[in-house]
């Protein structure tokens, strides 16, 4: 009785018991009115006890796609409320220069293939390109600020210049004052950011709340962005600010790709005013 | 043929036995007097296990239809003794006589040894039936003054029956 016999005569032995003992629990549930009460509650518990295992595992298993459709739903509510925004702004005040800036923003999501962040020029590749619409010098962001701006795609991929770069600066505001400037990272804390040039009578505060300030046609207005940790006066002519920022770029999953509607009529406008000047 | 035919009355003896046990002999509620145990510990140790739990359950449905209780508890009861027969018989004598498919003597393997056999067996056998039997309805202390007083009464019962009938056929 050894190897493959010995198993099959394990497993039949196994199938007859489990048959002859389901046999008799339907003999004795037949013929006893507490008997069958008890055996079907308890067949009625395990059942109930499989059932739920099973919603667990199946709900375990479905997560990635609730997660998408979750993300989707996300976008579709970031696209409503730029449209409310839009509408507010222009009943507020229908005829001046607030009526563009907020725009009409589109949001498209997207997830990180690749990015870095400890180096002094990072970037992120992200797995939307120009067949999802997307285009150079459009704005990334999340709920937690901004993350850079594309600058090179290709049909199915775009690579981002992060805000964690040297060289890339964004125009923020203290959401206190509306006092603006322009936030850069310096290459040092992938945690913190200085926004420069602010007026000396702000009146900012350590841990007032910094946010974007709309003043460009890539990133919405008020993303907030971090708060202020340190304040440094520069030459008594005006104050650095050191933010702390919401973002963890070290922890990016998910992003938005927003572009604003109007970006071409706006850089068109800018062009003429510049060629006129 | 000659052992086939012994080994067959050997059985009906035993189911006689038992109708009378049940039909005549008033023990109290916390006894159930039972020689079916033996009669599934006697059945041939070379006999493949699902043959056993087979033989076991139809003895068991015989017992239950002639004693008039509920119809399934001594054949399930029966059947979970059969399938744990063996594995529980290797561990209370040497594997020499699993392998060669003889049930030691008293004499052969010890009074000590034959005792906690067949008192382990028991605990197999009115486990599966106390428990089916109760079905929780009981309180804990009626259930193991139950388990504990069917345990002893059946050992008295089967180490007679085991001395008095089978010492002798060997």
């Amino acid at each position: 009785m050894t190897g493959r016999p010995a198993l099959v005569r394990n497993v039949v032995n196994v199938l007859v018991f489990i048959a002859l003992e389901a046999l008799c629990l339907v003999m004795i549930a037949n013929n006893s009115v507490v008997q069958r009460y008890r055996i079907l509650g308890g067949i009625r518990e395990a059942q109930a006890s499989l059932w739920q295992k099973t919603s667990d595992i199946r709900y375990y298993f479905s997560l990635k796609k609730d997660n998408l459709a979750l993300v989707q739903e996300n976008e579709d509510l970031k696209r409503r409320l730029s449209l409310y925004e839009a509408r507010e702004a222009s009943e507020v005040a229908p005829d001046s220069v607030v009526d563009f800036l907020p725009g009409l923003y589109s949001y498209t999501s997207a997830d990180i293939v690749k990015s870095t962040s400890r180096k002094q020029h990072n970037y992120l590749l992200i797995d939307k390109g120009s067949r999802a619409g997307i285009t150079e010098g459009m704005g990334v962001i999340t709920p937690n600020g901004v993350v850079g701006i594309i600058d090179a795609v290709s049909d199915n991929y775009s690579y981002v210049v992060s805000f964690l770069n040297t060289e890339q600066s964004i125009s923020a505001r203290l959401v206190k004052s509306d006092h603006f400037g322009l936030l850069r990272w310096e290459g040092v804390n992938p945690h913190k950011a200085m926004l420069s040039e602010i007026s000396l009578y702000c009146g900012a505060a350590i841990g007032d709340s910094v946010a974007t300030s709309g003043h460009s046609s890539i990133f919405p207005p008020d993303i907030p962005v971090g708060v202020i940790s340190k304040i440094k006066p520069v030459s008594g002519l005006y104050l650095n600010l050191e933010i702390d920022l919401f973002q963890d770029f070290t922890s990016l999953r998910h992003v938005y790709v927003v572009a604003n509607n109007d970006r071409e009529e706006i850089e068109r406008l800018e062009e003429e005013g510049e060629d006129e000047g | 043929m000659k052992d086939s035919w012994g080994r067959i009355l050997f059985y009906v003896i035993l189911l006689v036995i038992q109708v009378v046990l049940s039909g005549y002999v008033n023990v109290g509620p916390y006894i159930y007097l039972c020689c079916l145990p033996l009669l599934v510990i006697y059945l041939p140790l070379n006999q493949d296990t699902g043959v056993s739990m087979i033989i076991a359950f139809i003895c068991g449905l015989v017992v239950d239809i002639l004693c008039d209780g509920i119809m399934g508890l001594n054949a399930a009861a029966s059947v979970a003794l059969a399938a744990t027969r063996k594995p529980l018989y290797a561990a209370c004598f040497s594997k020499d006589n699993l392998e060669r498919a003889v049930i030691p003597t008293i004499q052969e393997a010890g009074v000590l040894r034959h005792v906690n056999f067949i008192l382990v067996t028991l605990a197999v056998y009115f486990i599966v039936y106390i428990c089916l039997d109760s079905v929780g309805m009981e309180s804990l202390v009626t259930t193991l003054l139950r388990f504990v007083l069917s345990c002893a009464a059946n050992l008295a019962l089967i180490l007679a029956l085991d001395y008095s009938m089978f010492n002798s056929r060997r």
